[in-house]
């Protein structure tokens, strides 16, 4: 087990360099200098500060050398500063890293917890009305633009019944609720984004579990724990649920691209002031070293997340936790 | 005349593919006394298999049973509820699977499988189990069953992993053991001590044995009598001299000259892969 | 025969869509970037059945010619995602050892970037046109097609007629592409059917961002771009586009599904 955590960590180390080859790379595609653009769109811009931009980002030296430069400040966690106020590119990134992540991650667990179900009910009997209309609910799903739900939902409920606020975070008058308050309001706001990401990440979520679920029940042990004279529902969740869940794990890792780059569309619907939100803005302004760290960052957390899901496998798995 | 204690009459399945009918079992009617070895044996697709799992009702979902009966204690199998068939499984009736590791699930220790069976039919818990099952795990002749009960089956050969079943099998000392091709994936030193085994341990406990194989050889090393199913029927039926002495049907024959040409026959029946009981 | 219904229905949508696109020219009531001042934000009419826009463009037009932008888009975008994929995949494939493991690290090290972030990164760069779109998208979704080109390859290089090719000296390029690729191509249809529909909700997603295809060019994504302005007010400029992506995404999806059954895998 521990051989196998240290090799998955060596095994990281090229992709990392990777990330930040692509990262770097990636924003050098650019004609002309980062500088020469930045000051087109802003030409309050003056020589002097071009000058010294030029200097700061060594911009005048050859291209292997300004990547291997930067490689070396981001290890030491600097990433710049950005253009557009001149503040640490790691601390705007990092005050807006909370919000996502707690949009994000209470969606992927209100996913789990209604795919799961879902899955399972389906396997149980394959073709069965149950299954037939979660498949339905399915492909509406994978079909169902997530902005355009979005936009109808924040119409239904905002607009026309007014239930719930569409944009923003906070109520404008946030300052004079009491905590209770303050708490209702925030879930006020989060509410519909939240309800967007999860029920477009159900379908996927359900549709995998009842595979697995469908797989696991056509397994010879099956029979077994039927012979045995287990009760049905203990031959199920016992196991056959058991086995069907273990690849679930791997999953996890595998969403937080999907969730993050979701998260630029949906806070930009839902004027929330996240990380996704923070990259468009970022984006439009030719922001590049919050680019390149916003997608450094970002890289590397799922980079994170996916290891964390394969130890947890390994774990979980007896056959590779006791590889004997 | 020894008491019967499962009689089937007239047993017909069907597997319904692709919306076809498909006959498997055409009217298989057999008997087994208490105490005895009966040999079932055929080449794959005979349908001695489906025959089986169709006593107990664990036939898959595409099968049907459209007609016969199996007395067994006085209850028509066939017919008995879900809650009657589960206090036979396992208690009366055990089973034992080919290949028993992928009979096994991989996620829980050998000792918790064996522990479940137990703790199922016995209403023993905790620490009486786990006696329970190391006392088993010395009856089935494992050396270090204190290593062995906490291993997953993986860990383990085939050879043990089949000792495992017939301990988990036997845990609740059923009155009768089904053993489908239980050696037929083991090497032939290994097979010999699981044929040992199993007779010894029919001898000591006293429970009967429906040996299921295509191995004709292995019939006549364990049984007491032996029944030929082809293509769905019993088409000899003798005690274990009488067919080797005097087979009287061409297909028992031709199962004897196999075995002593090429030792194995081959598979090849849609039926074996519609049973799902292999991936 | 098609009692196979997702391809069936699929199919139908698809190309009732196909034939809209293709004669977007004939069928269209209007020019789609005229602007008509007197028109602004009607609603559906005899005279614009679905309306008009903030600009007083018939919405019906727009929308026309969009499915031919998004349909283009999509299709050419999975194309370079194929022929990228597949060479990638192939080389892993057949050649494992170094060239595997490098083209494989770099399968990986594509898979942890949030895609979205890069496209949007790329599109703002190079400015976006309609072609950028399409290279971009097809250059982040190569990646799923080299996995499934190299398992298929790793399986089929191990058969006897393939063996016999190598040992008769036959180049590596004939037989990677005469005979191993087209075995391996199922799966790789299927997820291409599957990377339209994916290409087509990315397309629209960014044109809704703005940073997609640019108006006056139409595109169901960025004639939603008023729809936010507009909720409650305009339902209509949010209802059509919106449905528009929903039936050809299912209309993909649906096809993508009956080929899975169809190939049993």
């Amino acid at each position: 087990m521990i051989t196998y955590i240290i090799r998955r960590l060596l095994a990281a180390v090229p992709l990392l360099i990777g990330i930040t080859l692509i990262s770097f790379f990636v924003i050098h595609l650019a004609p002309g200098k980062p500088v020469n653009l930045q000051e087109s769109l802003n030409p309050k811009v003056s020589l002097e500060v071009r000058e010294r931009l030029t200097k700061l980002y060594g911009l005048d030296r050859p291209v292997h050398v300004q990547y291997i430069d930067w490689l070396g400040r981001i290890l030491r966690l600097d990433f710049g500063r950005s253009f557009v106020d001149d503040r640490l590119a790691v601390d705007k990134i990092a005050e807006r890293i909370p919000l996502t992540l707690i949009i994000n991650v209470v969606s992927l667990f209100l996913i789990f917890l209604l795919a799961l179900p879902i899955g399972i009910r389906s396997a149980v009997r394959p073709g069965g009305l149950f299954d037939k209309a979660a498949t339905v609910f399915v492909f509406v799903g994978f079909a169902l633009p997530g902005f355009w739900f979005a936009l109808l939902l924040m119409n239904l409920f905002g607009v026309q019944w007014g239930w719930l606020p569409v944009s923003g975070l906070r109520s404008l008058d946030f300052e004079y609720l009491g905590i209770g308050g303050k708490i209702w309001d925030l879930s006020r706001h989060l509410l519909l984004p939240v309800f967007v990401i999860v029920f477009g990440g159900l379908a996927g979520l359900s549709r995998y579990m009842r595979q697995n679920m469908i797989e696991a029940l056509n397994q010879p042990y099956i029979y077994t724990a039927r012979a045995k004279g287990l009760s049905e529902s203990k031959v199920l969740y016992k196991h056959a649920l058991r086995n069907a869940l273990l690849p679930v794990v791997t999953i996890l890792g595998m969403s937080v691209p999907g969730l993050l780059g979701g998260s630029v569309i949906f806070e930009s619907i839902f004027a929330l002031p996240g990380l996704g939100r923070l990259f468009f803005e970022a984006v439009m302004a030719r922001d590049y070293p919050l680019i390149m760290a916003a997608l450094v960052i970002t890289s590397v957390l799922t980079l994170v997340g996916n290891l964390l899901a394969d130890i947890s496998y390994a774990y979980v798995d007896p056959r590779i936790r006791y590889n004997r | 005349m020894k008491t019967k204690l499962l009689e089937v009459k007239d047993l017909k399945v069907v597997f319904h593919l692709d919306g076809r009918v498909i006959p498997a079992v055409n009217g298989v009617n057999l008997d087994i006394a208490a105490d005895e070895i009966l040999v079932l044996a055929g080449e794959s697709g005979s349908g001695k298999t489906v025959s089986a799992l169709a006593i107990t009702r664990l036939l898959p979902a595409n099968a049907k049973i459209i007609s016969g009966q199996a007395m067994f204690l006085g209850q028509d199998l066939l017919k008995s509820d879900a809650e009657a068939l589960r206090a036979i499984r396992g208690k009366e009736i055990a089973y034992m699977f080919q290949e028993p590791t992928a009979y096994l699930n991989p996620v829980y220790t050998v000792g918790e499988q064996i522990s479940e069976a137990i703790m199922l039919h016995q209403s023993k818990a905790g620490k009486e189990a786990r006696h329970a099952v190391l006392e088993l795990l010395e009856l089935v002749r494992i050396k270090e069953p204190q290593r062995v009960i906490d291993d997953y089956p993986h860990q383990l050969s085939g050879g043990m992993n089949q000792r495992i079943f017939i301990a988990m099998a036997l845990a609740c000392k059923p009155k009768l053991l089904i053993s489908d091709e239980p050696t037929t994936s083991l090497d032939v030193t290994i097979e010999a001590q699981i044929l040992d085994l199993l007779v010894d341990l029919k001898e000591n406990l006293g429970f009967s044995l429906l040996f299921i194989t295509h191995n004709l050889s292995i019939a006549r090393r364990i049984a007491d009598r032996v029944l030929v199913m082809y293509r769905g029927r019993i088409v000899e039926e003798a005690g274990r001299e009488a067919i080797f002495n005097s087979p009287r049907h061409s297909h028992t024959k031709e199962l004897i000259a196999a075995y002593h040409k090429i030792g194995r026959i081959g598979d090849g029946s849609i039926f074996q892969s519609k049973i799902v009981l292999e991936k | 025969m098609k009692h196979n219904k997702p391809l069936f229905f699929g199919t139908l949508i698809i190309a009732v869509l196909g034939v809209i696109a293709l004669s977007a020219p004939l069928i269209s009531p209007y020019d789609p970037t005229a602007i008509n001042q007197a028109n602004l934000l009607m609603p559906p009419s005899g005279r614009h059945l679905l309306g008009t826009d903030g600009l007083g463009r018939d919405i019906l037009s727009r929308m026309i010619y969009g499915a031919r932008i998004s349909l283009s888009i999509g299709i050419i975008a999975v194309g370079i995602a194929i022929l990228v994929g597949v060479f990638f995949g192939s080389i892993a494939g057949f050649y494992g050892g170094i060239a595997d493991s490098i083209i494989m690290r770099f399968v990986d090290i594509m898979f942890c970037f949030p895609a979205f972030f890069l496209i949007l990164t790329v599109v703002a760069i190079l400015e976006p046109s309609i072609y950028n779109i399409m290279a971009i998208i097809g250059l982040t979704s190569w990646m799923g097609t080299a996995r499934l080109i190299r398992a298929e390859i790793l399986s089929l290089k191990e058969r006897e007629f393939i063996q016999a090719e190598v040992a008769l000296g036959v180049s590596h390029a004939r037989i990677i592409i005469r005979h191993l690729i087209p075995n391996a191509i199922g799966p790789v249809l299927v997820s291409g059917i599957l990377g339209i529909a994916g290409a087509i909700l990315l397309e629209s997603g960014l044109s809704f961002l703005g940073l997609g295809v640019q108006p006056p060019t139409p595109s169901w994504g960025n004639i939603l771009i008023e729809a936010k302005s507009t909720l409650g007010v305009a339902w209509w400029i949010t209802l059509f586009p919106g449905l528009a992506i929903l039936v050809t995404v299912l209309g993909f999806n649906l096809i993508g599904e009956g080929l899975k059954k169809k190939i049993g895998r």
